[in-house]
């Protein structure tokens, strides 16, 4: 697993922007990516409050949503605030959030902008 | 090719069953629609065990070997199917083009899921691995989740408001009220989940604008088909229940990378193919089995499907068209929301039920007299989709 990777992937062939990286491209198959830089800010394209969490969250609810970049990549990330509307403009931050089985994850973390 | 009949059914209870191992319910399910064939098991060349689950949540892989073992169908040949939600009508698929291309004369389609063995924590955890392992699962979302962030554009997009998905919760509790095997069998109204005070804590919110009540329950459970051929069925004086058309598609695996995030291609293209094989047009199909793990997906695969417009589906409800004695019932059985979701087994639980509706054998929730039926076996969220149609043929 490579957990540390906040790069986008833009294809050769057509311009596509990935997130998280893949092998082929989505649109036109081609095989060819150019990094390019992601974070910055984004907006919110959806989100839920989850109340109910998987084994090894220890925390009443996470707000887990849906951001769109400027880049034109969308990620899902977790967001700093259950009070967030749809397309809410966000900074988007890569760091480390959590913690599983004693390694360190690093992710999306959206912090809404006043 | 040739016509894929079902010829024998087979179903457990569904539900916590504390005294029964996976391989108890697989086995039950199994020997259930042979019995019901009426074929001598040694006849049967093939069996396709669907399961999501065993791995992880029993620690035990390779099924389809031990289950023909313990059931003694030796030397017959065995495979298990992981496909995550969708393992059930995958493997019917599988089953179907066995018979069809000639390969074989008889398979044993069989689905299992043992999911109470763990707590609803690890079962929500289990699920989830389905999730992209980088950009989806480490944040901690659930598919309840995913069905929250859908849900919300779907409502925003179509007009739904939480009202409209507590009716369909309301409408398959009712139906499966009249089913023997489902696992939720309890009467629900308006009132109790949505307008009474209590209705904060009957129907808490579990990934908001989800409720507890849009949820499927985590199911323990099995379901089998016999399938054969046209002649073999004839020679048994079994009733004709073809699988006219199967359809299976996919999607992108994150969520996030699909241009409109509110529309279920897969289950478009995948309903299309089947029927395309079987050769009708969406308004003839009698009645549907769809995969309601959250209401919202009832009315999204409803629309997805063609069976109405996008946003068609409300007024449907609201004139009562998708109860049993509809124009169009969905769901007679209670659906997931109430039959149960044992997530590897579902397909094959649709499908049971599709095919007892075309016999006339549903019993109480029987609708009158249907020709046609569909099934959706929504795997993934969405990103990976078997439509299987069904025809009373005489």
């Amino acid at each position: 697993m490579n957990r540390n990777d906040n790069k986008a992937y833009k294809c050769i062939g057509c311009g596509r922007v990935h997130f998280p990286k893949r092998t082929v491209c989505l649109s036109c198959n081609s095989r060819d990516f150019e990094e390019i830089p992601m974070g910055g800010e984004a907006s919110i394209v959806t989100f839920s409050n989850i109340y109910q969490l998987p084994w090894g969250i220890n925390v009443r609810y996470l707000t887990i949503g849906v951001a769109q970049f400027d880049n034109g990549a969308k990620a899902m990330g977790r967001i700093t605030s259950p009070d967030v509307k749809i397309g809410d403009r966000v900074k988007a931050v890569w760091k480390i959030f959590r913690q599983m089985a004693g390694e360190d994850v690093y992710g999306w973390v959206f912090e809404p902008i006043k | 090719m040739r016509k894929a009949v079902v010829v024998g059914v087979g179903m457990t209870d569904m539900g916590r069953l504390f005294d029964d191992s996976l391989m108890d319910i697989l086995s039950s399910a199994s020997l259930q629609a042979i019995d019901d064939a009426g074929i001598n098991p040694k006849q049967i060349q093939g069996v396709y065990v669907a399961n999501m689950g065993a791995g992880i949540l029993q620690h035990q892989t390779a099924l389809a070997s031990a289950l023909v073992d313990n059931i003694n169908l030796l030397p017959a040949s065995a495979e298990l199917i992981e496909n995550g939600p969708a393992s059930g009508a995958t493997a019917i698929k599988n089953g179907v083009m066995a018979v069809a291309s000639g390969y074989y004369d008889y398979v044993l389609v069989v689905g299992g899921e043992k999911m109470r063995d763990v707590t609803g924590w690890r079962a929500t955890d289990f699920v989830a691995t389905l999730s992209h392992p980088e950009a989806e699962y480490p944040y901690g979302v659930t598919l309840p989740g995913m069905a929250g962030m859908f849900t919300k554009l779907y409502m925003q997009k179509y007009g739904y408001t939480e009202r409209d998905l507590a009716k369909v919760a309301v409408k398959n509790h009712a139906n499966g009220l009249l089913t023997p095997h489902a696992h939720v069998q309890m009467k629900v109204d308006i009132k109790g989940i949505m307008d009474s005070p209590d209705a904060v804590v009957n129907n808490s919110p579990v990934a908001e604008p989800i409720r507890l009540y849009d949820c499927c329950p985590v199911t323990d459970g099995g379901a089998a088909l016999v399938i054969t051929t046209e002649e073999n069925a004839r020679k048994l004086g079994k009733p004709m229940v073809v699988i006219a058309g199967f359809g299976q598609a996919t999607d992108t695996h994150t969520l996030a990378e699909r241009e409109d995030p509110t529309e279920l291609k897969a289950v478009t293209l995948a309903c299309n193919q089947a029927y395309e094989r079987a050769g009708i047009t969406p308004d003839q199909i009698d009645f549907a089995e769809l995969h309601d793990a959250f209401t919202i997906l009832e009315i999204a695969e409803a629309e997805a499907a063609g069976l109405f417009e996008k946003g068609g589906y409300k007024k449907a409800l609201e004139d009562g068209e998708l109860g049993i004695t509809g124009s169009l019932p969905i769901n007679p059985s209670g659906g997931l929301k109430s039959r149960g979701h044992p997530v590897g087994a579902t397909g094959v639980a649709q499908a049971a039920e599709a095919v007892w509706q075309l016999q006339g054998k549903a019993g109480e929730h029987q609708v009158e007299n249907p020709k046609i039926g569909l099934t959706i076996n929504f795997g993934g969220f969405g990103n990976n989709v078997v439509a299987l149609v069904f025809r009373r043929e005489e």
